[in-house]
């Protein structure tokens, strides 16, 4: 070893340091986020789908910070609303996928054989559509609404995980305590459930702060398009979309339900990178 | 030369995935509630059309045989009728793929004209504020709707400024290039900061690399040193990456295909789901797919044209 | 005269718990056509000091604080980086320990072997790649005109150090500052290389500085040695003599902890203890900690290095009761 590559100890230090920067500014912004959902009815001004025509498309103004919609309802009160359908999006539609691909990659990792070819195979034909495309495709054919995007995405969004899983699991299961853990006669279940998959789940974890942000983004997307969440329900996308008609005059309706997802993102986005770096996983 | 081998028999391993996207596309349609004949014809035809479509897709064979009909259709490039356009599902393809593979190709480009400068940008000023600045951009910019960026740019750039149209593909290469301006730039805007993430992190490993300090021993300036060893080792993780999200990247096109108008294959796609016309849903799904499929393989021979180290 | 000469060269390092100092006031010495030995163990600072003599030290964590490097009449320490680049490669050039890491993957080594020609002495393509060959073949790669077109992976280790030292001595350079060059190599690979370094020293009156922790290297190959710990130079002299009768306890406690000098019937014997920390050296002597000789005088005063024979300087106080001890238990 020389001398000369760059002290180990300040390098490991900053980079401490900057994770757990990420890590509570990511934190603090989620949980920011997810008390607004959860408080929604207590601090929302308005009734989000309230009308009052006699105040239609109104600039941000003290009595309606952010604005009007066409239709007189608060543009703030409905941002907040939305607030609990976009991160139920995010964080709801991800435990099937997230559970099922962890189990299905740690199965297949495990034992191999015939089951881990299919199962290959099967991912890399999941992998090959577009993400995107796929989700639309399955919701074309179960019909447009929220229960749609669920079972969609719960179709296409597990392989990521078992992809990871997978192939933690084959290193893992050649690792020294997994290898004394059997010779101490534990059973295949416990062997891979007490110490393979806590020691597998990590990565995904990781990953999964950054697909919900993927989700919400696909979400609000799909309620855009018409696909997803129907108007008048309090949906940023749904909003964005109902918006783009009164682009010329009413900016507003717009543009804050983009800025609320992009912060939501930001978020997930600082909270994935805060735990990649403290735990040095690789995607 | 050996090592673009694999050029030749890539696509022998790629018949099992083919196999199985046709097969997910088949079930997708299977899966439809109704009447096939509906989902294949739209309206109820004559006895004799009927009776045509039925022989021609199997309908009265087994589900297997049916799909032994539709792969049959597939080799011969038979991907049915849209009912809406009433045209060969084929034809109104390959009238809508140009403006797609023009504005991914534009928006990718453009992407990289960001994406480049910023990442180079901030690994030489690593820790200063101007890679703070282009850290922040690249982290919050991943959370971007495209349908939003693009409503943004429409407002700021089409509305207040005129400087761009609002929607549609234009005649002729440079109308293309100004229509599809704001599109391609939605994309860019929203590709650019995992590019520059990843971009950033290769280089900041390569600037540390041993052979740079060797270069450096060796009296080459600094600028040549840059270009000549630390970009071009630090090109082959973001083309992988950029192989990687060619899929996400159609979705966002799909997206910005909407907000903007463009003829292409994601708004054909988006119609075509609302009017239930299935058969285009497949066949784009599918087009898409193979899209995926030969870009990863394009990806595949530029890293190994790139990388000497890499076998495959 | 000699062609590189360091004064009381100082360099800190920072670090969280404050500056560190990690080659502190050391001098030497190297003469035109010598292969000066510079030896220590990991961390003992001998990396640092040569990749300070090419000002190669990460800017952002090192710095030169004190003394001077004298080469050609410049001192390598004050002049701006615009003058030290082109000494860089031209009058004094570098290889390094990992040949693998040290060359970039994706160039074939004969365009880096080349490069250099170019940049500095304004070749053409073609010349370059000439002189290219001609330096392959010189450093011994067989087949040099096919291997000018081969990438490093497809090299061995040796094959690859090889193809280093090419590279560092295209513009000959007067000095080649050499980074444990064998370690990552193989035995037999080992002593190839070192037999190529003494050839281009005596064909070519190459003056090089080894850095090794390997003392069967010095053995093989230095003229002179300096012995590094903790960041200073501890004891100089030329190789024969110096292994013969080291003059410090370190020195001496590092050649008989050496498996081949050591009684096959004894247990090998180690230095006890661990490098003293260089946040906080111990005062006085740096070795007293854990050194045999050590008396209360050895924690404090400073301990420069002083000549005490002909050619030879120690920094020990008690190098006689070291030669008194060797005397009786030969």
């Amino acid at each position: 070893m020389s001398a000369i590559t760059p002290s180990p100890v300040t390098l490991g230090l900053g980079g401490r340091l900057g994770a757990s920067k990420s890590l509570l500014w990511g934190g603090g912004l989620t949980l920011i986020w997810i008390l607004l959902a959860l408080t929604a009815p207590l601090v929302a001004p308005y009734d989000p789908t309230a009308q009052d025509l006699t105040a239609t498309l109104r600039p941000p103004s003290l009595t309606h910070p952010l604005g009007t919609d066409n239709f007189g309802r608060d543009v703030l009160s409905r941002i907040i609303w939305g607030t609990r359908l976009d991160l139920a999006m995010g964080l709801l539609a991800l435990v099937t996928p997230f559970v099922a691909g962890c189990l299905i990659g740690l199965i297949s990792g495990y034992f191999g054989g015939i089951v881990d070819i299919l199962l290959m195979r099967l991912l890399d034909v999941t992998m090959s559509f577009p993400f995107f495309v796929l989700v639309i495709a399955i919701i074309s054919v179960l019909g447009p609404g929220l229960a749609s995007f669920f079972i969609a995405v719960a179709l296409v969004a597990w392989v990521s995980y078992a992809r990871l899983v997978r192939s933690r699991v084959l290193v893992l299961k050649h690792a020294d305590f997994v290898l004394a853990a059997r010779s101490l006669g534990y059973g295949h279940l416990r062997v891979m459930l007490r110490h393979i998959l806590p020691n597998a789940v990590l990565p995904a974890i990781v990953f999964a702060m950054s697909d919900v942000v993927i989700t919400i983004l696909l979400g609000s997307s799909l309620s855009y398009l018409g696909m997803g969440v129907q108007p008048p329900t309090p949906e940023w996308g749904v909003m964005i979309a109902e918006g783009q008609n009164f682009l010329a005059t009413a900016w507003w309706i717009c543009f804050f339900p983009g800025l609320a997802i992009v912060f939501v993102a930001l978020g997930f986005s600082l909270l994935a990178d805060g735990l990649a770096e403290r735990f040095g996983t690789v995607e | 030369m050996d090592r673009f081998r694999f050029v030749l028999y890539r696509p022998l391993q790629l018949v099992p995935v083919l196999f199985g996207i046709s097969l997910v596309s088949f079930v997708l349609v299977q899966s439809i509630p109704g009447d096939p004949v509906r989902i294949l014809l739209g309206v109820r035809g004559t006895a004799e059309v009927i009776a045509k479509v039925r022989a021609q897709y199997g309908l009265d064979e087994p589900v297997l045989v049916q799909y032994f009909y539709f792969l049959k259709n597939l080799a011969e490039g038979e991907f049915g009728r849209s009912i809406i356009y009433k045209t060969p599902v084929l034809s109104l393809i390959s009238t809508r793929i140009a403006p797609t593979l023009f504005l991914l190709c534009y928006g990718v480009l453009m992407a990289v004209t960001i994406a480049v400068p910023l990442a180079v940008t901030a690994s030489i000023n690593r820790g200063r504020w101007l890679d703070a600045l282009v850290r922040s951009y690249s982290t919050a910019g991943l959370g971007l709707p495209a349908f939003w960026l693009g409503i943004v740019l429409i407002i700021v750039f089409s509305l207040r400024l005129g400087w761009f149209p609002v929607s549609g593909y234009g005649r002729g290469f440079f109308e293309h290039l100004h229509h599809l301006f704001l599109p391609a730039f939605t994309i860019a805007l929203a590709l650019s900061p995992v590019l520059i993430r990843n971009l950033r992190a290769s280089l900041l490993v390569e600037l540390e690399a041993d052979h740079i300090t060797a270069a450096r021993s060796r009296g080459l300036p600094e600028r040549r040193i840059f270009f000549r060893h630390v970009f071009r080792n630090s090109l082959i993780p973001t083309i992988t990456l950029l192989g990687v999200n060619i899929g996400w990247l159609i979705g966002g096109t799909v997206v910005v295909e909407q907000v903007f108008s463009v003829p292409g294959l994601g708004s054909l796609m988006v119609g075509s789901i609302f009017a239930r016309d299935y058969l285009v849903v497949q066949a784009v799904t599918l087009i898409f797919a193979c899209g995926v499929i030969l870009t990863n393989f394009l990806v595949d021979v530029v890293s190994v044209a790139l990388d000497p180290r890499i076998v495959l | 005269m000699a062609l590189l000469e360091v004064q009381d060269l100082a360099i800190e390092f920072s670090s969280k718990q404050g500056p560190l100092r990690a080659v502190d006031n050391v001098s030497f010495s190297v003469g035109a056509g010598e292969i000066l030995g510079l030896m220590g163990e990991s961390g003992s600072g001998k990396s640092v000091t040569c990749r300070a003599l090419l000002r190669l030290l990460p800017s952002r964590q090192a710095r030169i604080v004190e003394g001077a490097v004298w080469f050609d009449g410049q001192d390598l320490v004050s002049l701006p980086e615009s003058e030290i680049r082109k000494l860089r490669g031209r009058a004094i050039s570098m290889i390094f320990q990992n040949p693998s890491s040290h060359l970039d993957p994706v160039m074939t080594i004969g365009q880096q072997i080349a490069e250099p020609l170019i940049v500095h002495k304004g070749l053409s393509k073609a010349e370059a790649k000439n002189r290219a060959v001609e330096l392959l073949r010189q450093v011994g790669i067989p087949d040099p005109t096919q291997q000018y077109d081969a990438y490093p992976h497809q090299f061995s280790g040796g094959m690859r150090q090889r193809a280093m030292i090419a590279a560092a001595l295209s513009c000959q350079p007067k000095l080649l500052i050499a980074d444990e060059p064998t370690t990552a190599l193989d035995v037999t690979v080992q002593a190839q290389i070192l037999r190529l370094l003494l050839d281009l020293r005596d064909q070519e009156g190459l003056t090089i500085i080894l850095i090794t922790h390997d003392l069967g290297v010095i053995a093989q190959t230095a003229d002179s040695v300096a012995v590094m710990y903790a960041g200073r130079i501890v004891e100089q002299g030329p190789k024969s003599e110096l292994l013969r009768r080291p003059m410090h306890p370190y020195s001496e406690a590092l050649i008989r902890s050496q498996p081949e000098l050591a009684n096959p019937d004894e247990a090998l014997p180690s230095i006890d203890g661990q490098p003293p920390s260089l946040t906080a050296p111990p005062p006085g002597c740096r070795f007293h900690p854990r050194c045999n000789l050590a008396v209360a005088d050895c924690a404090t005063g400073h301990f420069d290095l002083v000549p005490v024979a002909q050619g030879r300087l120690t920094a020990c106080n008690r190098w006689q009761e070291l030669r008194d001890a060797e005397g009786e238990n030969p």
